[in-house]
């Protein structure tokens, strides 16, 4: 298509929206806001120079998505490793053992919806039923982090965060050391643009590169168990910071095929695995190399599973990959139970600390047009797909060290886009326990 | 003198509502969903109040309400909840002499674009769908002009990039 055509197309699909006058409902709902509304109160104090906005994870538009699991070394560390080897600055609260979903949820208004599945709708500090846009962070301490409207929480705590310059800074990813240290990036472009920690006191900013290039930003950010901290940019810089927070560097990553869609990677203290369209990308020792997909002979495997998911036909990221350490599997997602049907999108995704493969997912059944879709939320073994809330779409998804997998839910059909989302916990105990 | 509060919520009701239009528009192109435009320019609404203290020049309430409309919009892409759905309801309203072609090209564009980075779509929808020019959209970023020119260049390029990789072109006529 050359410019013209493009140009035109986007004109003609745009030119349906453009003209719209605000209609009656919406004027009225405006009216009443600010004597419905009470004026926002002021947030913590502002914490060093920059800002820190708590909005939204791209991870969940992945467009080269990728889940993977760093095989039982993960577990084994985030088990034993924590407590010495965690890195400055301290952690907000030293636990021996990352915090289970029972332990985290004794004292929290709950709803047992099926066996081992709960429905949280108080965490004893608010009120968490119908929340517009949830994001969810699972951290290596077992902490829960919800992130919506700006606004920043850890399950049970009462203190929030909105350390924001402006609206124009974004949080793009969150992770919790196991220590309990939050390291979280902060994009795309607005002034609070680094990557950062907070030790439950102040947030420390990482110049991990500096300067990064002006459109550049950090998008993604990893812990390993000893506390290497791993940052991806948006440009596909991979900088680390090494343990105590004193020293940072970067590595020279090659051209991916579109450094813009990396969106995931997978780090060890020595090791990287980046996921692309084709392959896998794997560093080690100063080396990069590519890893097929299709490839059964490959031994810079992580020692475990590794899953990606790949394009399908029909452009949808619907071929899952599965390397088990010897060669890989795949199989189509919609052949394999996750829903049949046209397009079947992963919305979520993430890999359990047993192996399993775990996905929030709508199909749209494609017959000239959108006229059906559904949802759901589902674990794969490598064998058998085991369904779970039958009936819900999954917004966010992640899965805490226990294995409890944790969600925003709400219930639908996948064809509305404004649900409001409920907190939901499925508990390592209802694992196995199929639709 | 010190304004009341009754003069305080009605200052700010009223540049809200003649701003409303235009806002609603802005958040309906970008999230090509009614419903949730509306939604969108709510929660704009609620935020600009939370902060209207902070606005310390109310001349600039307009540019400074369409730059929240904006970021929610873009939050709310980015909360993953617009995917590869076409409001087909639009889309087969639209009077045209070829109206099965029409609506294939607004599935394949609409299915395309909503594959980008919200980023993406936020700056493709205010040049090509609204029409604006580099510098407002620069302005309404706040980033400065070669970085609007730079995010438009490579926008086009990935759209033009998941138009291929879809395997389908855009009818054109």
């Amino acid at each position: 298509m050359n410019e013209r055509d493009l140009d035109l197309a986007l004109a003609r699909l745009g030119a349906q929206y453009v003209s719209r006058m605000a209609p009656p409902a919406l004027r009225a709902r405006v009216r009443a806001v600010p004597t419905e509304t009470p004026q926002r109160r002021s947030w913590l104090p502002r914490i060093d120079t920059g800002g820190f906005s708590m909005v939204s994870a791209l991870k969940f538009i992945v467009a080269a998505a990728i889940v993977a699991l760093f095989g039982g070394f993960l577990l084994a560390g985030v088990l034993t490793t924590h407590q010495g080897d965690e890195m400055a600055p301290a952690a907000v609260t030293e636990s021996p053992s990352p915090m289970t979903a029972e332990e985290l949820l004794s004292g929290m208004v709950t709803e047992e919806i099926e066996p081992g599945v709960f429905r949280v709708d108080n965490d004893g500090v608010r009120d968490l039923t119908s929340i517009d846009g949830w994001l969810i962070f699972a951290g290596h301490d077992g902490s829960v982090w919800l992130e919506a409207s700006g606004e920043l929480v850890r399950l049970g705590d009462v203190q929030t965060h909105d350390p924001r310059v402006d609206e124009s800074d974004v949080l793009t990813d969150l992770e919790v050391a196991p220590g309990g240290t939050v390291w979280a990036t902060i994009g795309p472009f607005g002034p609070g643009r680094s990557l950062r920690s907070f030790d439950g006191e102040a947030w420390t900013i990482h110049p991990v590169v500096e300067p990064l290039g002006k459109d550049d930003s950090w998008l993604f950010v990893e812990v390993t168990p000893s506390g290497r901290v791993w940052a991806v940019s948006y440009a596909g810089i991979i900088g680390y910071v090494e343990a105590e927070g004193a020293t940072a560097q970067t590595i020279e990553a090659p051209k991916f095929d579109n450094p813009m869609d990396l969106m995931a990677f997978v780090a060890t203290d020595s090791d990287l695995w980046v996921p692309q369209w084709t392959g896998l990308w794997h560093y080690a020792d100063g080396v990069w190399d590519e890893i097929p997909y299709g490839d059964p002979d490959t031994g810079a495997m992580p020692d475990g599973v590794f899953w990606a998911l790949g394009d399908g036909p029909t452009g949808t990221h619907e071929i899952l990959h599965r390397h088990d350490g010897t060669g890989w599997r795949r199989w189509t997602l919609a052949e394999q139970g996750m829903s049949p049907g046209w397009g079947t999108t992963p919305q979520e995704y993430a890999t359990a600390p047993d192996g399993s493969f775990w996905a929030g997912w709508t199909v749209y059944v494609w017959d000239g047009a959108v006229n059906e879709s559904r949802c759901g939320v589902s674990r794969f073994d490598g064998l058998t797909w085991t369904r779970y809330l039958p009936g819900m779409c999954v917004g966010r998804l992640d899965i805490a060290p226990d294995g409890s997998v944790w969600l925003a839910a709400a219930e639908g059909d996948g064809s509305e886009w404004d649900l409001l989302y409920s907190l939901y916990v499925i508990t390592p105990e209802a694992v196995g326990a199929s639709e | 003198m010190q304004e009341t509060e009754a003069e305080r919520v009605t200052a700010f009701q009223r540049l809200a509502e003649l701003r409303l239009d235009t806002t609603y528009a802005l958040a309906t192109a970008i999230l090509r969903n009614d419903t949730d435009a509306q939604d969108a320019v709510h929660d704009a609404v609620i935020r600009a109040w939370g902060r209207w203290g902070s606005l310390r020049d109310r001349t600039r309430f307009d540019a400074w309400f369409d730059r929240i409309v904006v970021n929610i919009c873009r939050d709310r892409l980015r909360a993953g909840r617009y995917r590869a759905a076409t409001d087909i309801a639009d889309a087969t309203t639209i009077s045209t002499p070829d109206t099965t072609a029409a609506v294939n090209e607004q599935i394949v564009m609409g299915q395309a674009l909503d594959r980008l980075k919200p980023d993406d779509i936020v700056v493709l929808t205010l040049r090509h769908f609204l029409d604006l020019s580099l510098d407002d959209i620069a302005a309404l970023l706040d980033v400065p002009l070669p970085t609007a020119k730079t995010r438009l260049r490579t926008a086009r390029e990935r759209l033009r990039s998941q138009l291929e990789r879809d395997g389908t072109d855009v009818v054109t006529r």
